[in-house]
């Protein structure tokens, strides 16, 4: 909302100036985004005639024109391709000050004198046209303003005929205080910031009575939608620009001046935030008005020229035939005020603003009145708005004579009392308000106060936006100003922080990726159709169980993410894309999808589920420039994800191999703890790569972040042994199908709790093998806690080993 | 016996035993006068020691004369007692001394080999190493980070909430009536229900939450007062994104309840943040603003980061207006209030018994402001030269 000063303070006296007034509006909420001075920003410039254009005798683009600025003939250089004998344009004199702080002197350019300069419309800040001078004429005419009789004559000071200058205050309107849409509303807050008080012609107006007597043939037929309408006819009119006064007062707020009646109307809408209509009366069709749902099918074409399609969530104002104006939203084209209008009816009524809400979605239109109404507009305050239209119009059209109306109330709302304790302010506000107090700051604003401890405080209708004692102790808080609270000493009050399991787990989890030297990355959670169908099927989820938006914005962003691995792979595309030789990613994020349809149910949620979610792709090393450098493979990637458990504190993850959409064939893998699957690890196939256009592979990692048990707390202490481990090295020959883990698992719990490391260090399968097997290679301890152990207590437990590997696994012990 | 058993390898080169130890040949000079033989048979080994050309040759030259088997000075004092018992003496101690004086040089010139092999591994040591990668935690998480550390520091406990809520806890539960204007400042994006379901009932769809306070109704309906907790989270707006739009970002709410909050603990609350955050010269106001979950409400304004709060920065020889607070010298960085009583309600607890106050504040722009971001996208693109600038 835009506030001019000179409007504000037609209504109210106040002794504050632009910068105060702005202050204690945002102090208040009322939050100033800007004041802005519009009118002319220079000094000493005047209307000129060119009478000569010359060539300039050593500067192909320039002239030299012989110019009257009324204090005889000057010389000047000029360098506009328009300037012409005489041309009308603004001359900036020796000593003008111009926008940007440029003074013109008297000057020599190109060896010839230069006594001023003809200005465009860009160096006096009127317009951005810098193609040539001001063409004066021309330019007064575009703007409408030649009907104004200002005279051109030369030496005249231009700011003459600009509008005068105007300080506007650009306020941001806050959604409670429709009232606040209005300069009325504004100045009652200014007054009350300032002690000022109505300006005498203000406080007739607001004093001023309206007599709805007459006749007209108005029903009300949703008294729901409109509980009150004021029709009011008045004869006689003349439809005709606006005077100066009017067009500049719409101007300043940014509004273009149509005609005498609409100005008229948004003036007082803007006054107000009253919206009046004025229709055509000899366009209505039987001198009726209906205030009524639409009906279906019905249509009405809208001032801005669009047909309309209306349901009955739509309020309208009808004829006897059809709609004619949507109500509170827009009028109809066919009962617009044109030029040749001679007879109007006014309507001033209050609209429900739930029933204006719900149209103006309908109809996808919002425009001032609708935003007004939907806010809630002063339910009292229309007979005095409409009293303020008649009033200047009969000033703007003198000949014009007021017909028959109607004012039709259906009910009017209670007025609002609530009680307020000063006791409550001061709990809430936190220092100590005297009742004195509240009830001063409460009248200041035109509220009214009776009683005592509580206070009875009778809310004025343009303030429906409190209901609430507490909604009193803020009117209380911002009139004292928010300033005034003291700053309370910090105190525990007895509660204390902790950090949850949760938020311990996740921060174990960033770190652990962290440390595997990975990026932490924080991707959409919103994706592509495609990109979650893909990666809900790496998890082995049916991609019609994904979480769609009923109302997305884009194509983009159209469905929740299964997981993070979406987002990680449009990230990773998009760093390959400009150059990023590897990838490494990780996000903890939410992955969404609807439970299997097993489980049926109306008020179900989809799962939300928080994953650790990371991608691999490039080099193993930021840097290597020998052999140690390679692509990372599954096995160092792998190796990453064993790290990472192991830094989670897993107890001894099982790696399964695992097939699903997506994944390179033969090379992905389930991980479960002793409790549950707890993740997927492994590379991506190149199909899948190719719907993000990545060529490279791909390795990738996703675990449910609650499933990594961070045990440890209230674990018991286990002692390292002391005595010397013994070493041994064993090979077994085994079938080719026995999956490492498996052998691992039995050579484990052959050996039983001497055993206390065993490590893979070999793999071949080859010449040396038989048909069928494979070798795999152990170094193995063995320690006691107690003692050293003897060369036949570990033998013996070898034997035991190899046995098991024979029996469990058909392997055998490979000879030496 | 002669001592030296076979005489010497006539190929082994000999070298100046002095420019390896020092004492030698004062050492050696003590044992001419005790056993000639000896000290002649010493100085030879000293000699073709001194002159081993590499390690391999050093180690066969040293057991020729000292070797623990085979050494000809080892055998010479293993064979002492065959010697007539005059010349025992003499001779043991002859031989021991030249045992030790052997031993010194043979590690003197090992060591002399060792220390010219390191030499010649030396590497140019501006040439890159082999560099792991390092990991970066995201700007923006380290702008949560920094906020959590400061708000459990004033006692705040971490409380997570759902990403999909219902419209009751998004909007019911905090004050905003159906069909309310102030929806309009919250874009929603809603949930479609799955294939073959039922719409949920008016005021149960499922939505993308808006804003993190819905946490607050869920906090405090599982919990009782005194309450004082924080909730991060991504929130989402049905927006088309551009460079100051983005449709998701991040958003930390607090909460206070307890008997008698006040505005006043509101006010140092904020201020101790903004110290915090924006630094401790920062300057603050409060002013009334309108949340339906609030009341009163109130927003924070820091002086703005950028221009120090003049609103104006000098841009050569002239000032411009600061672009960034748009000339007013201050920045809106959070909305808080008193918890409405409405709210309250809608979870129980008494609003005559309990008090409390609330704030709500964006990530990004926090993040913006330190680095200077111009951009809202750059958070979720994830360009790895950008992430990985924020230390």
């Amino acid at each position: 909302m835009k506030l001019p000063l000179s409007w504000l303070r037609d209504w109210i006296e106040v002794d504050a100036d632009a910068g105060a007034i702005a202050g204690a509006l945002t102090r208040r909420g009322f939050y100033v985004e800007g004041v802005e001075t519009h009118g002319p920003t220079f000094t000493g410039v005047v209307v000129a005639r060119v009478l000569d254009v010359q060539r300039h005798p050593n500067a192909d683009k320039l002239t030299l024109c012989k110019v009257d600025g009324g204090a005889g003939e000057l010389s000047v250089v000029c360098g506009a391709p328009n300037v012409r004998a005489g041309m009308i344009a603004p001359l900036a004199t020796v000593g003008a000050q111009l926008p940007g702080g440029l003074t013109i002197k008297r000057s020599k350019i190109r060896g010839e004198e230069s006594q001023g300069m003809l200005c465009s419309g860009r160096e006096l800040e009127l317009s951005d046209d810098h193609q040539g001078i001001l063409d004066l004429e021309r330019w007064l005419g575009d703007h409408g303003r030649s009907a104004e009789g200002k005279s051109l004559t030369p030496g005249r000071r231009f700011e003459e005929l600009l509008a005068p200058p105007e300080t506007v205050i650009d306020i941001e309107i806050p959604f409670n205080r429709p009232d606040g849409m209005g300069v009325v509303g504004l100045a009652r807050e200014v007054k009350a910031a300032f002690g000022g008080r109505w300006t005498a012609a203000a406080r007739a107006r607001l004093d001023a009575k309206y007599d709805g007597a007459g006749g007209f043939d108005l029903e009300l037929e949703d008294t729901e939608g409109c509980p009150r309408y004021i029709a009011r006819i008045v004869n006689q009119v003349t439809v005709a620009p606006s005077p100066p006064w009017l067009v500049h007062r719409l101007e300043s707020i940014g509004q273009r001046s149509i005609n005498n009646i609409v100005d008229l109307t948004n003036l007082v809408l803007f006054e107000f935030g009253q919206p009046l209509h004025a229709f055509d009366l000899d366009r209505l069709k039987g001198l009726a008005i209906r205030v009524r749902r639409a009906r279906a099918g019905e249509k009405v074409t809208t001032l801005d020229g669009r047909e309309r399609a209306l349901d009955p969530e739509v309020l309208v104002i009808a004829d006897r035939e059809a709609p004619v104006a949507v109500a509170g939203i827009m009028g109809g084209a066919d009962s617009e005020v044109h030029a040749k209008t001679t007879r109007l009816l006014l309507e001033c009524a209050w609209f429900e603003p739930r029933r204006v809400r719900r149209g103006s979605r309908v109809l996808g239109l919002s425009t001032d009145a609708s935003k007004r109404f939907e806010r809630g507009v002063d339910p009292e305050v229309g007979p005095i708005a409409a009293r303020r239209f008649l009033d200047l119009l009969a000033e703007l059209c003198p000949k014009s004579k007021l017909g028959p109306g109607r004012d039709r109330v259906a009910s009017t709302p209670a007025a609002t009392v609530v009680e307020l304790r000063a006791s409550r302010c001061t709990r809430l506000i936190g220092r100590e308000v005297s009742e004195t107090d509240a009830r001063r700051h409460l009248e200041d604003l035109e509220f009214s106060v009776k009683g005592g401890n509580p206070l009875q405080v009778t809310v004025p209708g343009w303030r429906r936006d409190v209901a609430i004692e507490d909604d009193l102790v803020e009117e209380v808080a911002r009139s004292m100003g928010y300033d005034s609270i003291p700053e309370a000493p910090l105190e525990t009050g007895g509660v204390y922080a902790v950090r949850t399991p949760g938020e311990r787990r996740r921060e174990r989890a960033r770190r652990a990726m962290l440390a595997r030297g990975l990026m932490e990355a924080c991707t959409s959670s919103l994706v592509s159709e495609s990109e979650a169908s893909a990666t809900a099927r790496l998890l082995g989820v049916d991609p019609t169980r994904c979480v769609r938006l009923a109302n997305p914005m884009s194509r983009e962003h159209e469905i929740l993410r299964p997981t993070p691995l979406a987002g990680l792979l449009r990230a990773c595309a998009h760093n390959l894309r400009q150059g990023a030789a590897a990838v490494r990613m990780f996000e903890i994020g939410n992955g969404f999808s609807w439970p299997a349809p097993a489980a049926t149910g109306t008020d179900e949620r989809p799962s939300e589920i928080t994953y650790v979610a990371a991608l691999v792709s490039g080099p193993r090393y930021a840097h290597a420039h020998d052999q140690a450098q390679g692509a990372t493979d599954f096995e160092d990637t792998k190796g990453l994800w064993e790290a990472f458990l192991e830094e989670m504190a897993v107890d001894a993850p099982e790696w399964r191999a695992y097939s699903a959409d997506g994944w390179k064939p033969g090379a992905s893998a389930e991980v479960a703890s002793a409790a549950s699957t707890i993740g997927w690890a492994g590379t991506l196939s190149h199909t899948l790569l190719a719907g993000w256009e990545i060529e490279q592979p791909v390795h990738a990692f996703v675990a449910v972040l609650d499933s990594l048990t961070a045990a440890g707390a209230a674990r018991k202490v286990w002692l390292p042994g002391r005595y010397p481990p013994v070493r041994r090295d064993v090979a077994f020959h085994v079938p080719s199908d026995v999956t490492h883990d498996r052998i691992d698992r039995v050579l484990r719990s052959a050996a039983g709790e001497r055993l206390v490391a065993i490590e893979l260090f070999d793999v071949y399968a080859g010449p040396g093998t038989p048909e069928g097997m494979k070798s795999l290679a152990f170094a193995l301890q063995f320690q006691h806690p107690e003692r050293t152990m003897t060369e036949d207590e570990v033998q013996s437990i070898q034997n035991n080993m190899a046995a098991a590997v024979a029996k469990e696994c058909g392997g055998r012990l490979r000879d030496r | 016996m002669p001592l030296l058993k076979d005489g010497l390898p006539s190929e082994w080169e000999t070298g100046d035993p002095g420019r390896f130890l020092a004492t030698y040949v004062a050492q050696l000079a003590e044992l001419g006068p005790l056993d000639p033989e000896v000290a002649n048979a010493t100085a030879t080994y000293g000699e073709m020691i001194a002159g081993a050309p590499d390690p391999a040759s050093l180690v066969v030259r040293a057991s020729a004369a000292i070797g623990r088997e085979r050494g000809d000075l080892t055998r010479a004092l293993a064979e002492l007692p065959q010697l007539p018992i005059e010349q025992r003496r003499t001779r043991g101690r002859a031989l021991n001394l030249a045992k030790r004086l052997l031993e010194s040089l043979e590690r003197a010139k090992r060591e002399e080999f060792a220390r010219a092999a390191e030499a010649r591994d030396a590497v140019d040591v501006t040439v890159p190493g082999r560099k792991p990668w390092v990991g970066r935690r995201h700007v923006l998480l380290q702008i949560f980070d920094e906020l959590l550390d400061l708000f459990h520091g004033l006692g705040y406990s971490v409380y997570t909430s759902p990403e999909v809520e219902s419209d009751t806890y998004n909007f019911g539960k905090l004050n905003f009536p159906p069909d309310h204007p102030a929806r309009d400042a919250h874009d929603t994006y809603f949930v479609a229900p799955p294939a073959g379901r039922k719409p949920a009932p008016a005021g149960e769809e499922l939505l993308l939450r808006t804003h993190t306070s819905p946490g607050w109704v869920r906090a405090m309906a599982e919990r009782q007062p005194p309450l004082r907790l924080v909730f991060p989270g991504r929130v989402f707006r049905a927006e088309q994104i551009d460079a100051s739009h983005m449709d998701q970002f991040h958003q930390i709410d607090g909460l206070y309840v307890d008997r008698n909050v006040s505005m006043a603990d509101l006010k140092s609350t904020l201020n101790t943040f903004a110290r915090s955050i924006y630094g401790a010269e920062v300057r603050t106001r409060l002013i009334p603003i309108y949340f339906p979950f609030v009341e009163p409400g109130a927003q924070l304004d820091v002086s703005c980061v950028i221009c120090g709060g003049g609103g104006e920065m000098r841009d050569g020889d002239g000032v411009r207006r600061c672009s960034v607070c748009k000339g007013s010298g201050w920045l809106e960085v959070l909305g808080a209030g008193m918890v409405h009583p409405n709210v309250f309600r809608a979870v129980g607890y008494d609003p005559e018994k309990v008090t409390g106050f609330a704030f709500g504040m964006g990530i990004e722009r926090i993040a913006m402001l330190r680095h200077g971001i111009p951009e809202i996208r750059l958070f979720l693109e994830n360009d790895v030269r950008f992430l990985g600038q924020f230390a």
